[in-house]
C-alpha cells in the first residue's frame, strides 16, 4: 500500500509544505488531516507566492485531488476566502475535496481561545487564538457541528444550540460586546 | 451565526465528499497519497499528538 509522509520534528516552520509541493509532483492525492488554520505553507510558484492555511499544497498542480479530511477542523470563512483568493489568481480549485465529517469551527470557539488564554495570563499556552483547541474539545465531548451539518438548517440550528449551551458562562463576558456573533 | 454558515456552507457544498473513499479509491489503485499535517502534529511524547 504506497503512502507517504512528510513529518517536521522541530516544532513547525520546517518547510513542510515545501517539500510537500514537491512530492506533490508525483502524488494522486493529497491529503490535510489534522489541525487547522494554524497551519501556514508558504509556495512559490512561477515567481508567484501563495500562503495556504487549509487547502493542501497540491492544489497548485492541476488535476491534483487534495483532500481536507474529517481529522482537520474547518474554519469555513478562513476556507472560502483561500478558495477565493486561489481563484482570482487562475488556480483551478476543482480538485478540492472536503470531508463531510469534519468539525466546523465556530464564532465561540475563537471567543473561548481568547478567553481561555487571557484566564491563564502568564501561563498562556500560545495557541494561535484560531478556535482549534476548542473546537477539538467539543469534537471530544460530542459537541461539534461537522460540515455536512452546514445542509441543514434545522440540524445546524439544533446543534449550535446545544453546543452553546454548556458555554453560556464562559461566553457571558463577551455578551456585551457588539463585534460579537455568538448567537445562535 | 445559522445563517452565516448555511450561506458558507452552499459555498463549500459542490466540494464536500465522502474523502476516506476517495483515499482508499485511491491507494487500491496502488496510487501515491501524500499526508500533510500542521504544526503540533505529535508535537510532544508526553501528551501525545496536539490536537488530536
Amino acid at each position: 500500500m504506497p503512502g507517504l509522509a512528510i513529518v517536521g520534528a522541530q516544532w513547525g516552520d520546517e518547510g513542510k509544505g515545501k517539500v510537500t509541493d514537491l512530492v506533490a509532483e508525483r502524488a494522486d492525492v493529497v491529503v490535510r488531516f489534522q489541525g487547522g488554520n494554524n497551519a501556514g505553507h508558504t509556495i512559490v510558484r512561477d515567481g508567484a507566492v501563495f500562503k495556504l492555511h487549509l487547502i493542501p499544497s497540491g492544489i497548485l498542480h492541476p488535476g491534483r485531488i487534495c483532500a481536507i479530511g474529517n481529522g482537520v477542523v474547518i474554519d469555513p470563512r478562513v476556507l472560502t476566502e483561500e478558495l477565493d483568493g486561489l481563484r482570482r489568481r487562475g488556480v483551478d480549485t476543482g480538485g478540492l475535496r472536503i470531508s463531510a465529517n469534519a468539525h466546523l469551527i465556530m464564532p465561540y470557539h475563537l471567543m473561548l481561545d481568547h478567553a481561555g488564554e487571557a484566564r491563564l495570563g502568564k501561563l498562556e499556552i500560545g495557541t494561535t487564538r484560531r478556535g482549534i483547541g476548542p473546537c477539538y474539545a467539543d469534537k471530544a465531548e460530542r459537541l461539534g457541528i461537522r460540515v455536512q451539518d452546514l445542509l441543514d438548517e434545522k440540524i445546524l440550528k439544533q446543534k449550535i444550540y446545544a453546543a452553546l449551551e454548556p458555554k453560556r458562562q464562559s461566553l457571558r463576558p463577551y455578551a456585551k460586546d457588539p463585534s460579537s456573533t455568538c448567537t445562535p | 451565526m445559522t445563517e452565516d454558515y448555511r450561506t458558507l456552507g452552499h459555498r463549500l457544498e459542490p466540494y464536500i465528499a465522502d474523502t476516506a473513499r476517495v483515499v482508499w479509491d485511491t491507494l487500491d489503485r496502488d496510487g501515491l497519497v501524500v499526508y500533510e499535517g500542521a504544526q503540533g502534529l505529535c508535537s510532544t511524547s508526553i501528551t501525545g499528538p496536539i490536537p488530536s
